[in-house]
């Protein structure tokens, strides 16, 4: 998917939750003590602003498209997950000698659409999230030190770990050695689980 | 001179002294992993900070900050893949020293280098914050809405590069601000009938999710990287010779880190490239550069860790944080019931001169275990890459667990992660939505003060001097911004 039907899809759908929002904040009721504004008067004009800056996202995707405007190839937001090749396009941006402005630097030539994540790596990323969603419905039933180690044992072997020995010896480690810092050192209770109470 | 001496009382705290070693070991380990960011690293210690004293918990966030900026140059130097953001720019000639055999030189200059800007930038912290907020102490409540107007304008113009997404982004924040009760009248907004939702969206949760979760979510599927080599492990500190070679660049280093450190959205990325493109511009032998130039090193790291100090200053004096990180210290302060800004030196000026004596502190920790830490740095570095986003995650659900005991705050921190993780692929900046959180409060109350203190004339907004005076340049600035989004295209040469 290239970066114009990215932002028109963006635009999409920030218009229906600017749309959503506005109506419900219109739906809040005030109380007597309310001022001039309300309590929805804010969140109104936020939302309107958003559906505004949606429209202009839609609007500057299709003058991409025409070939109105440059694309607006954005480098990457920056992300902790720098690799060198990422590192050598923010170096190539800072060859004119003044060095870039922060709007230059996220201005490149035109080039091939952005890349979608190939399907594993969404596969792989819903997948953790449902193992963070199992530990927060497994904690208060099994109790944290099953529940943490449960969960580094299904991350790890999600990230790429091979299911062997190692892995099983952090995973069980895992669960009383955290369960110390937090419980004893840190003095923070932590749920033994209804299944054992 | 009364704040100065209780910086130095500070000095003497075993708990502050503890917490910036420990916060500066804590970040320069976690700078020193790819794909952990000082942010993140900040972020996975705030749920720990609950019971810490206010400036022992500000303080070891602080020092997490200071460690992470030399902790990312490592990576940079032995594996040519930055720890941080604002460490790439040490790749270009870092890396270069590294393949060279002079790795631990590389090292030992970019140890020094922030050690220098990390000690200027302080300085500059201690001097221009206070003035600052003494001229914000005299702002008015329709001041206040402009500058948070302002704040907002120049972080979603200046971060990721598009002003539309980040004013997208800044509202959505603003949205997630206003989820709980009505500041005025106590209604419920925004939270579905549910309980938990009554009090509103806690910023430290928002900030755990969409820094290290989403990351969590990215890096599970990239490819490990690569392995340092062990015997690159001795560091050594640069001669007097070298030390007057590098005056220059550090010093250009220095000016270009205060400049963006100051300014709300610019960073340490942006204050690392600008100085290494300056130092080359200036030096006498611009042709060493990104071939191993010790000049080439000294720069960005100077200027990025100058950064750390100086991104503090409209934190402090404002209440509006220049970056990611200043943005998590919010969250720190936020937890202990501080609001950043000028009312923070009349309220709770022990914090404020306590965190400048634990930055100082900090600085100092830095270079002692600068000294020590490179050998356990590349062990972490070479660990299998799976097991410690395992930790990572297991450190982070814990801690959101610990804060109050609430099962609906991993959930939500989880939905945080995967918002977060959908606003990646968008290219969407995280740092106003962020911003649009922490300033909704202010934002809005003070915009509805003002209106009840005009009789509900939007004037007020205009007669105010000052006011009218932040909303020009945030109008100033959106335009130019907007101007450069939808200039159209340019011809290329021929």
């Amino acid at each position: 998917m290239n970066d114009a039907r990215r932002d028109r899809l963006l635009a999409l759908l920030a218009l229906i939750g600017a749309a959503l929002y506005i109506a419900a904040a219109r739906q809040i009721e005030d109380s007597l003590l309310s001022d001039g504004v309300g309590a929805g008067g804010v969140p109104q004009a936020v939302g309107a602003v958003l559906g505004l800056a949606a429209l202009a996202l839609c609007l500057r995707a299709w003058q991409a498209v025409r070939g109105l405007t440059l694309p607006l190839v954005l480098t990457p937001v920056p992300t902790p997950a720098m690799t060198s090749p990422i590192a050598s396009s923010i170096a190539s941006s800072i060859a004119p000698p003044i060095g870039p402005t922060p709007s230059d630097a996220a201005v490149s030539a035109p080039s091939a659409p952005a890349p979608t994540p190939p399907l594993h790596a969404l596969l792989r990323g819903a997948a953790l999230v449902l193992v963070l969603l199992a530990y927060a419905a497994l904690l208060p039933l099994a109790g944290y030190m099953l529940s943490i180690s449960a969960l580094v044992l299904a991350s790890g072997a999600l990230a790429g770990a091979a299911l062997r020995l190692p892995l099983l010896w952090c995973a069980a480690a895992a669960g009383p050695g955290l369960w110390l810092l937090f419980d004893r050192l840190l003095q923070v209770r932590m749920p033994i689980g209804q299944l054992w109470n | 001179m009364d704040g100065l001496s209780s910086a130095f009382t500070q000095l003497a705290s075993v708990s502050v002294l503890l917490a910036a070693f420990g916060g500066v070991l804590w970040g320069i380990l976690g700078g020193a992993l790819p794909g952990i960011s000082p942010s993140i690293a900040m972020a996975l210690l705030l749920p720990f900070t609950v019971g810490l004293a206010p400036t022992t918990a500000l303080v070891l966030l602080a020092s997490v900050y200071v460690g992470a900026e030399y902790g990312g140059s490592i990576p940079a130097i032995l594996i040519r893949t930055p720890g941080t953001n604002s460490a790439s720019a040490t790749v270009l000639d870092g890396y270069a020293m590294a393949q060279q055999g002079r790795a631990g030189e590389a090292l030992g200059i970019s140890l020094m280098s922030g050690l220098w800007g990390g000690l200027f930038g302080l300085a500059v912290l201690v001097l221009a914050t206070e003035s600052l907020a003494r001229v914000a102490l005299a702002f008015t409540p329709a001041a206040y809405f402009s500058l948070g107007i302002l704040g907002l304008s120049v972080i979603a113009g200046l971060s990721g590069g598009s002003l539309l997404k980040g004013s997208m982004a800044a509202c959505g924040g603003l949205m997630i601000a206003f989820i709980g009760s009505d500041p005025v009248s106590g209604v419920a907004r925004f939270t579905g009938g549910s309980a938990d939702l009554l009090g509103g969206v806690k910023p430290i949760l928002i900030m755990v999710g969409l820094f290290a979760v989403t990351e969590m979510l990215v890096q599970i599927s990239q490819p490990p990287w690569a392995k340092a080599n062990a015997s690159q492990a001795r560091l050594k500190l640069p001669g007097w010779a070298m030390t007057r070679r590098l005056a220059k660049p550090q010093a250009i280093g220095a000016v270009i880190g205060t400049v963006e450190g100051v300014t709300p959205g610019a960073g340490g990325t942006i204050a690392a490239f600008m100085a290494y493109s300056e130092a080359k511009r200036w030096s006498s032998r611009p042709e060493e550069f990104g071939q191993g130039s010790p000049e080439g090193i000294a720069a960005p790291e100077c200027a990025n860790n100058v950064v750390t100090a100086t991104a503090l200053v409209p934190l402090l004096s404002l209440g509006i944080p220049g970056s990611n990180s200043a943005a998590v210290l919010l969250g720190g302060f936020l937890i202990h019931g501080l609001q950043p800004g000028p009312m923070l030196f009349s309220k709770a000026p022990d914090v404020v001169y306590g965190l400048y004596g634990g930055l100082l502190l900090a600085n100092i920790a830095m270079l002692l275990w600068g000294l020590v830490i490179l050998g356990p740095c590349i062990w972490l570095v070479n660990r299998p890459k799976p097991y410690l986003i395992a930790f990572i995650l297991a450190l982070v659900m814990s801690g959101v667990y610990a804060i109050h005991q609430s099962v609906f705050d991993i959930v939500l921190v989880v939905a945080t992660g995967v918002f977060g993780w959908v606003l990646r692929w968008f290219k969407v900046p995280v740092l106003p939505l962020v911003l649009g959180l922490v300033l909704g409060y202010l934002v809005e109350s003070n915009f509805r003060r003002s209106l009840v203190i005009s009789a509900g004339e939007l004037s007020i907004f205009f007669t105010d001097g000052v006011s009218l005076v932040l909303l020009l340049l945030a109008a100033l600035l959106t335009a130019y911004t907007g101007w450069k989004e939808f200039a159209p295209a340019k011809k290329g040469p021929r």
